[in-house]
């Protein structure tokens, strides 16, 4: 059994549809790189995973388990977005995860706190944009889940927090669980992808090994993604 | 779970609430001094009753927001993101939600009756406002004895309660519903209310239409009893359909948010 699958997934937004049929499987110890254009149906894939969505038809599953609270207990989740409460501090942030997730380190997320010069009495409100992404990775990372849907992880901050953010993202994933991490900036996240799953249009169009693909094309990723999405 | 989802969500409501209630005693207190001491200073006694005013409007008006907006941000606003990924069923994040909006509007209710109480005390005659309190209850338990009165009392806030927890579970079933239609769902979600108001008068009509005798018989059966049990009657009948409402409610809203939820 893989531990994520979709079998023939749609999803509808009105009438546009959304996710086009989607069938993928993919397994664990890897980290695989859900990679397209705005509006291909990233975003859209992530949230029927989470539950905060319902297909129109198919079935998506976790361990072979449907979206519930059964799988949210073992899946780690950074929306595209602002998802915490501004007015809650790190401190109240941590012991929030530690109470509803049996997973989640406390001891992990203060190593990751460390060095970040931010304090744990802070609130989010008082952050910038960069600096709540991080923490907002940090309760996510923290996780020993089983699966990690990271949707846009490093859109929107600078460079040298990219470098953060991808450097914490691999260094504490459980290495016998999957990471799913969705965004359009093909160049800066190549190198940590094993897997890679082209969207396009709300279809999958494409899904291999990143190896296999710089062998048989002859080319990177970010080649690769320029020449499938051209304009 | 529903545990840690209440305590989070006390502090999330308290933390806007209490202060409140605090400024609502102490503006109570400064209004019962204007209303002795400082009667003669006319300008001030009327400040201090414009900021009482104020700050009990305020306190009214903010536990109607806070029982829509901790449902319609917290849940279906981007924390939703948050707390429909918390591995919680989600029947438990409606009872967190109906057991924190009864709790404060009660909790409205009774700081309104102690902030009425503090400002009592201030006035000359409140020895005897105090005692025609306890001569009504003096009164009463001699008709009832002690232990009916107790009854009561108990009874009139447990359907008070209830019915708190219904006006909620309308409000939150009309948003749930409001939230299925798209691009419109504030106007959805008013739409609802009143669509359900009209459901409810409709439904009471075919009832009494099915039942054509029902009010003579009714009358019929409170005469034939004493007072108090007729007291415990009409509460009973108004607790069931309270209780048969709510029902229906927190079904509408859970099934919504369970098998319909589709946060944008």
């Amino acid at each position: 059994m893989s531990i994520f699958e979709c079998r023939s997934l749609t999803k509808y937004y009105g009438k546009t549809k959304a996710l086009d049929n989607i069938d993928l499987k993919l397994e664990a110890g890897q980290i695989v790189g859900l990679l397209g254009p705005n509006g291909s149906g990233k975003t859209t894939l992530i949230k029927l995973a989470n539950g905060l969505l319902q297909p129109a038809g198919g079935q998506i599953l976790i361990e072979g388990e449907e979206p519930g609270a059964g799988t949210k207990a073992k899946v780690a989740y950074l929306p595209d977005r602002g998802f915490l409460p501004e007015y809650m501090t790190v401190e109240a942030l941590f012991k929030l995860y530690g109470d509803f997730f049996k997973d989640f380190n406390t001891k992990k997320a203060d190593q990751m706190l460390e060095g970040l010069g931010i304090k744990k009495t802070d609130t989010l409100k008082k952050m910038s944009k960069g600096t709540k992404e991080k923490i907002q990775l940090i309760l996510v990372m923290s996780r020993d889940a089983k699966i990690y849907f990271l949707d846009e992880p490093i859109a929107g901050v600078d460079p040298a927090a990219r470098d953060y953010i991808l450097r914490t993202i691999i260094s504490n994933y459980c290495e016998n669980s999957l990471v799913l991490i969705s965004t359009h900036l093909i160049a800066d996240v190549e190198s940590v992808l094993d897997d890679v799953v082209f969207i396009k249009e709300g279809r999958v169009v494409l899904h291999k090994a990143a190896d296999i693909i710089r062998e048989e094309e002859g080319k990177n990723i970010d080649g690769l993604f320029r020449e499938v999405f051209k304009c | 779970m529903l545990a840690q989802l209440m305590k989070y969500e006390f502090k999330a409501v308290g933390r806007i609430m209490l202060p409140l209630y605090g400024a609502w005693l102490i503006m109570s207190l400064l209004m019962g001094l204007a209303v002795t001491i400082l009667e003669k200073v006319l300008a001030l006694g009327i400040i201090i009753g414009f900021l009482y005013g104020a700050v009990t409007i305020a306190c009214v008006v903010l536990t109607i927001v806070m029982v829509i907006q901790r449902f319609y941000k917290n849940l279906l606003g981007s924390e939703g993101y948050l707390m429909f990924t918390l591995p919680v069923k989600t029947a438990n994040h409606v009872w967190n939600k109906v057991i924190s909006a009864s709790f404060w509007i009660f909790a409205g209710v009774v700081m309104g009756l102690l902030s009425m109480g503090i400002i009592v005390l201030f006035t000359e005659g409140y020895t005897e406002s105090f005692e025609a309190i306890s001569m009504f209850f003096k009164i009463v338990t001699g008709f009832l004895g002690v232990p009916k009165v107790v009854l009561l009392i108990v009874e009139i806030i447990l359907l008070a309660l209830l019915m708190t927890g219904e006006a909620a579970l309308k409000i939150y079933a009309a948003i749930s519903l409001g939230h299925q239609w798209g691009n419109h769902r504030i106007l959805g979600a008013i739409g609802a209310y009143i669509g359900f108001g009209i459901v409810e008068v409709i439904i009471t009509n075919i009832i009494f239409n099915l039942f054509p005798n029902m009010e003579q018989d009714l009358e019929r059966l409170f005469e034939s009893t004493s007072d108090f049990m007729e007291m415990q009657l009409m509460i009973m009948v108004m607790a069931l359909i309270v209780l048969m409402l709510g029902t229906v409610y927190f079904l509408v809203t859970y099934k919504l948010l369970d098998r319909r939820l589709n946060l944008e």
